[in-house]
């Protein structure tokens, strides 16, 4: 049963295609934990381990381990590979970035009481990129079922655009455009009244369609925890976390005629969108770890839902050519709006993360010589239904009724995941080896897909990690590979009825991070 | 933090081979590795080649080192390095919680080896938090970035430079200050979403009410009553108008042959692309 969630009947009458989404919740919330050279090759499973500085963003109890202090810099690069499979057509692209991970302090406070059952209090701050959307992604393949210019259809059949001459100026951003340039025109029966409006898009005899689109930004995270050690038997901690968010996307979708036919009224039109969101929030992390015996660790982590406020920033353009009907138009939203993109503030909240982890420890006595290594898992639940969508101005009905419904579709089509870590390092005094794995579930409910899910259902990001170790004279010096190979699938566009299709996306990314450290 | 990270490699000499602290595994505090079987403590530092770090299980007596020991000891080490610091006054200022937000306050907190055991180590710990929290407050909390929907970044009608901007002497429209809104009708399953082997004919929308019937969008019946009208008339922005007194400007796809040509009732061959509009 398709479900349409519309608490007030109003329909808006701008709107666009880069609109806000639910994928918007995806995006920002179905990431995977960066850290530390050491805890990016074990997996990032590192919730009952501790003693890392990567504690501060999974379980703040991590930092009670510390019992010296040191400084933390870790410089990375990322290199991504995105295979899109559209409509049986396969397209390629890739984007290579810098990246860094956790760039800190930690102090390892010792007890001033040699009575005292804490033994130590250690305080942490860091600056991390905790995510990366660098990301170019190429969409190509043949249509002969729909056009995406019947969006913009949908769109003024939505908005009730009964005046033509009010449709060309009240969506800047989608079907004005296609008005203007000829690309959209309204329909009339024989007594002249508006009937409805039609695309020139030659779908009878064949589209080829492509899309590139090219993401910047990331989120980068300044968190500042504190742990404390109980008796080295039990570890209690919390950080707060301050995120800035960039996000910025230009796409270009583009439909051209698949036939020769120069005297059809279509050969193609570009549809070309510029988003930019800027964003800061904030959440908190807690946590404990306990050893029931000295070398297990086990850790339980709660983070916090991060508390976002967004800005956007939009704009978008179109160019046609209608051939011998009205030739090549092009027209942006910036020309019906005085120049002015879109913009807008709005607030958003991640969902809330539970984490639990057990750790076993290989020699757990200060000579370094008897450190052999260690094994460490974690399991963390997400429900990605509890992204939400806010006003930032909550005079403005129309605008919370909208987010209301954009909420229940969330919660209709994603569902919650459970991911799971897992990672181990084998020690030679001063030489370390590690290897890792890590698994993050399917965001998606069937329902994002309709009733045609085909092989695309099961999004998932893996990665498969190894990493070596270097600690002596002071100092350590860790490398690791990530390897991530993430299946998941894109809507070029979506209608209110009628066939589209997602392209199925088959993309792999490898991190290389280096993380130098020196103790004090 | 490079000049800091400059400074502390040259104090990591100070472990042990092989002997760097794990804190992943086991660390002992740091009390335990500054003192000598022999008492000596400036042993410590004229003879570095010795084994500095020392696994002592008994506690020592932290209160015997004051802060003017912990000077002494530092000057001893590396009397360049501290020799600016002979104000004795301005060593203890460098502790005092004036010394917030000072980055040269925190690398010498790195160095000196005794930062812990000091009455003053607090200090230097405020100092980096300090820090930390003074520049985020400038970087992130500044509440007229994203809580004022007007505010544009200081440049004027300027957002990004060069890429966007309002024409000079506008005021922002209104209309530009909405969310970005989806058809979130879209999503959910579909009744269908087969596709079809004949050629379909060109995309078409036309009205229709709640049973799917389609209304003549001039009369005010169903669900299709005319929008609220905007006045145009002086608006000279560069858009199609739409004459249709006696031809209309474009009748280039007709309902009749939308519904004749691609109904799906009859042979199934084409899925009707009017869609109903129940809900909206």
């Amino acid at each position: 049963m398709r479900k349409v969630f519309i608490t007030t009947g109003l329909v808006f009458s701008i709107s666009i295609l880069f609109a806000q989404e639910p994928l918007d919740a995806v995006r920002y919330s179905w990431l995977t934990p960066q850290g530390t050279a050491r805890a990016q090759s074990i997996g990032g499973a590192v919730n009952a381990l501790g003693g890392d500085i990567t504690a501060l963003y999974t379980n703040p109890a991590g930092l009670g381990l510390y019992k010296t202090s040191e400084l933390v810099l870790t410089p990375g690069f990322t290199f991504g590979n995105n295979k899109a499979t559209y409509r049986g057509s396969m397209a390629t692209d890739n984007k290579s970035s810098f990246n860094y991970g956790p760039m800190g302090v930690v102090w390892g406070i010792p007890s001033y009481k040699a009575s005292s059952k804490w033994k130590n209090v250690s305080i942490g701050l860091a600056l991390s990129k905790t995510a990366n959307f660098n990301n170019n992604l190429y969409v190509s393949g043949q249509n002969n079922q729909s056009s995406y210019s019947e969006k913009y259809l949908d769109q003024l059949i939505g908005g009730n655009a009964t005046n033509p001459d009010d449709a060309a100026l009240d969506y800047p951003y989608g079907a004005s455009l296609g008005l203007n340039t000829y690309l959209l025109d309204p329909t009339y029966d024989g007594n002249n009244n508006l009937t409805g409006y039609a695309s020139n898009a030659s779908v009878a005899t064949g589209l080829k369609q492509q899309q590139i689109v090219t993401a910047k930004g990331g989120v980068s995270e300044f968190s500042i925890g504190v742990g404390g050690n109980y008796n080295d038997v039990f570890y209690i901690g919390g950080s707060i976390n301050i995120n800035t968010l960039k996000y910025v996307r230009n796409s270009s979708f583009r439909e051209t005629d698949a036939t020769s036919d120069a005297n059809n009224d279509f050969n193609y039109f570009v549809a070309d969108d510029y988003l930019r969101t800027d964003g800061t929030g904030a959440s908190i992390n807690l946590g404990i770890i306990f050893k029931p015996v000295e070398a297990l660790r086990v850790g339980l982590n709660f983070h916090s839902p991060s508390w976002y406020s967004f800005k956007d920033t939009y704009y978008s353009s179109l160019t046609t050519d209608t051939e011998g009907y009205a030739g090549v138009k092009s027209q942006s939203s910036l020309d019906l709006n005085d120049g002015y993109s879109g913009e807008y503030t709005y607030r958003y909240k991640t969902p809330i993360r539970l984490g639990a982890g057990l750790a076993y420890i290989f020699g757990t006595q200060a000579d370094v010589s008897s450190q052999k290594g260690f094994i460490t898992a974690d399991v963390e639940y997400v429900s990605y239904k509890n992204n939400a969508f806010n006003t930032q101005d909550n005079t403005n009905q129309a605008d919370k009724d909208y987010f209301t419904d954009l909420n229940n579709t969330i919660d209709d089509v994603f569902k919650s995941a459970v991911n799971f870590r897992l990672g181990g390092e084998l020690k030679f005094e001063t030489v370390m080896v590690r290897a890792g794995f890590g698994y993050y579930g399917n965001p998606y409910s069937n329902n994002y897909f309709g009733n045609q899910p085909g092989d695309v259902t099961n999004a998932s990001r893996m990665n498969i990690s190894g990493g070596l170790g270097w600690r002596n004279k002071g100092m350590f010096v860790d490398l690791a590979y990530v390897h991530q190979i993430i299946k998941d699938a894109y809507y070029p566009y979506r209608l209110d009825e009628g066939v589209f299709n997602a392209a199925k996306l088959s993309n792999t990314i490898g991190n290389l991070l280096l993380t130098l450290g020196f103790k004090f | 933090m490079a000049a800091a990270a400059f400074g502390l490699s040259s104090c990591s000499t100070m472990y042990k081979s092989g002997q760097t602290p794990d804190d992943v595994y086991y660390s002992p505090a740091p009390q335990q590795r500054v003192a000598s079987s022999s008492n000596n403590d400036d042993q410590y530092y004229e003879d570095s080649d010795q084994d500095e770090y020392v696994n002592v299980q008994t506690e020592q007596d932290r209160s015997a080192y004051s802060s003017e020991d912990n000077y002494l000891r530092m000057k001893v080490r590396n009397r360049s390095l501290w020799s600016s610091l002979d104000d004795y006054s301005y060593y203890g200022g460098m502790y005092s919680p004036f010394g917030y937000g000072s980055g040269f306050g925190m690398g010498f907190g790195y160095y000196n080896p005794y930062s812990f055991y000091s009455p003053y180590s607090h200090y230097g710990i405020g100092m980096g938090m300090g820090y930390g929290w003074g520049g985020l407050y400038n970087g992130f909390y500044n509440p007229y970035s994203f809580y004022n929907p007007y505010y544009s970044y200081g440049y004027g009608h300027y957002y990004y430079p060069g890429i966007i901007s309002g024409k000079p002497g506008t005021v922002r429209p209104s209309a530009t200050y909405r969310p970005r809104t989806s058809n979130l009708s879209t999503y959910g399953n579909r009744s269908r979403n087969s596709e079809i082997n004949s050629s379909r004919n060109a995309p078409v929308r036309v009205f229709r009410n709640n049973n799917n019937n389609y209304v003549n969008p001039r009369n005010s019946s169903g669900n299709t009553s005319p929008r609220s009208s905007i006045e145009r008339s002086n608006d000279s922005r560069p858009s199609r108008t739409f004459e249709r007194s006696n031809t209309p400007s474009a009748p280039r796809v007709s309902p009749s042959s939308n519904s004749g040509g691609r109904s799906s009732g009859g042979g199934g061959s084409a899925p009707s692309r009017a869609p109903g509009r129940g809900g909206r």
